[in-house]
């Protein structure tokens, strides 16, 4: 449960707020590479954290994410064109560089240096693997470039999507952190999905409906574990690191590509889901990788042209009671991701924590909600760097293992929850 | 009977507000629950057993007089 204050407090990231200064103090993904493909490409509208922007790619293939609205009259510059080292208006002819800076208004006399005082609010952005990532804080606090594996393993080994999402990032973030949910509404996607099944863990998942948890705090953020029975004197584990604020990373399944998340706010009542999926040691299979791109796994299937998901809250998801009553799938949704979609938005925009009814297998949800909310305030009361700035707290992996009853989980982190360079990770 | 709550085990989940909102609140700036009554009557005894029952945390303790 959240009371109200602390549910706004948490929830709101627009300019000004306490959480969005937090958020301000992260590299955060903003758009996939692919959207900007080529030099001098369409220009691509991106809001996050309430903030209307514009990404383009220059003529010298410079990354730029710009105030989305020319500072003449307020023309959106989506509009603009995107030629010769900048970004045009297409109203008068206003052009800006990916700093932001007017570099021509081709109104003013010969010999005018009024494009100098002009100045758009801008933010860097850069590509690391196929992500394009900005930090939108105090240019004085902007940390060093993030070093998640996903992003850092050559891009053979790695696939990224993103989807929209229809409600706050924070009820869909609690989703990732919440794995009791994978062994009732993704029951079906463990015995079908071909970038889930065959599994050994699987059959311990699906057989051991009441796991224990257990949250354990590092520098970065969580691990939250769950554990359930597995052979003979032994637990299975599955272990989920949480990067402050709003990175987590599934527990792999045998020899499949390990995936992850990124919530990452675009307002208060819609958020960016950027799914990646990689092998720390090996390329993806062609066959891996179309099903990726097919919407298997934590993937989707999208309406044409568009980030939308293809099953959204106008088509109810594309729900098939038969299929329910049938148990082809838990909730009747097909797909992982959608499954997910499916229940976080129907919670509402953002949703009312003062009625919460919470149990055990909820305490990665309040001890991130603790986390959370230590940093907003440590921030803010007194400048504190948060927790997940450091690019060392994103060399982290998740982990699934089976151990003998007496051996706590967190005797093997040091050892398996450590990305490293060319070392497999650790899965059953 | 006393009521306690342990505030290093308390994360908030709140059951115990649901069950005896008379004994139990959580502020509202506050992530941790406050007891109102230590010493609640007697008849708010099941709503407080339930209370203790419900706690994810294992946070509050029921001592008797």
């Amino acid at each position: 449960m959240l009371t109200h204050a602390n549910n706004e407090l948490l929830t709101r990231t627009g300019p000004g707020t306490p959480m969005g200064d937090l958020f301000r103090r992260y590299w955060i993904p903003a758009l996939l590479a692919e959207e900007l493909p080529e030099d001098d490409c369409p220009p691509v509208r991106v809001k996050l954290l309430s903030e209307r922007m514009i990404a383009f790619r220059d003529s010298d293939g410079r990354y730029g994410l710009i105030d989305e609205f020319c500072a003449h009259r307020g023309a959106s510059l989506w509009f603009g064109r995107n030629e010769e080292g900048g970004l045009r208006c297409a109203y008068h002819g206003f052009k800006f560089d990916v700093t932001g800076q007017c570099i021509e208004v081709p109104s003013e006399p010969e010999g005018s240096t009024f494009c100098t005082r002009v100045k758009l609010t801008a933010y860097p952005l850069v590509k690391i693997g196929e992500v394009l990532w900005t930090y939108m804080g105090p240019p004085e606090h902007q940390p060093p470039v993030p070093e998640y594996e996903f992003v850092t393993v050559p891009e053979e080994q790695s696939y990224t999507s993103k989807r929209w999402q229809e409600c706050n990032w924070l009820q869909a973030l609690e989703g990732g952190i919440d794995s009791s949910h994978v062994s009732f509404l993704h029951s079906s996607g463990l015995r079908d999905d071909p970038l889930f099944k065959g599994s050994k863990g699987n059959e311990y998942n699906l057989k051991d409906l009441r796991p224990h948890f257990e949250v354990v705090e590092n520098e970065g953020g969580l691990f939250v574990a769950a554990r359930r029975n597995a052979d003979d004197g032994h637990y299975y584990w599955r272990v989920t690191p949480w990067v402050m604020p709003t990175f987590t990373m599934v527990p792999p399944r045998a020899d499949h590509p390990v995936h992850g998340h990124f919530w990452i706010p675009i307002d208060d009542e819609n958020c960016w889901v950027f799914t990646f999926d990689y092998h720390p040691t090996r390329a993806l299979t062609a066959a891996e990788r179309q099903a990726m791109i097919d919407g298997h796994g934590v993937h989707c299937e999208y309406v044409p042209g568009t980030y939308r998901p293809l099953a959204n809250k106008d088509n109810d998801y594309l729900m098939d009671r038969e299929g329910q009553k049938r148990g082809d799938s838990f909730s009747g949704v097909k797909g992982i991701a959608i499954q997910d979609a499916s229940v976080q938005e129907s919670m509402g925009p953002i949703v009312d924590r003062t009625k919460e009814r919470l149990v055990a297998t909820d305490a990665g949800i309040m001890k991130a909600r603790h986390m959370l909310r230590n940093a907003v305030l440590a921030l803010r009361d007194g400048g504190a760097v948060p927790p997940g700035v450091d690019p060392a707290h994103h060399r982290v992996r998740s982990f699934a293992i089976v151990l003998p009853r007496e051996q706590p989980f967190t005797e093997v982190t040091d050892e398996v929850a450590v990305a490293r360079p060319g070392v497999a990770h650790v899965s059953v | 009977m006393r009521v306690t709550v342990d505030l290093d085990k308390c994360l908030g989940y709140a059951n115990c507000v649901a069950d005896a909102p008379e004994v139990f609140e959580i502020p509202e700036e506050s992530m941790v629950v406050r007891v109102l009554q230590g010493d609640p009557p007697a008849e708010m005894r099941a709503a407080v057993e339930a209370a203790a029952l419900d706690c994810p945390a294992r946070a509050i303790n029921l001592v008797e007089d």
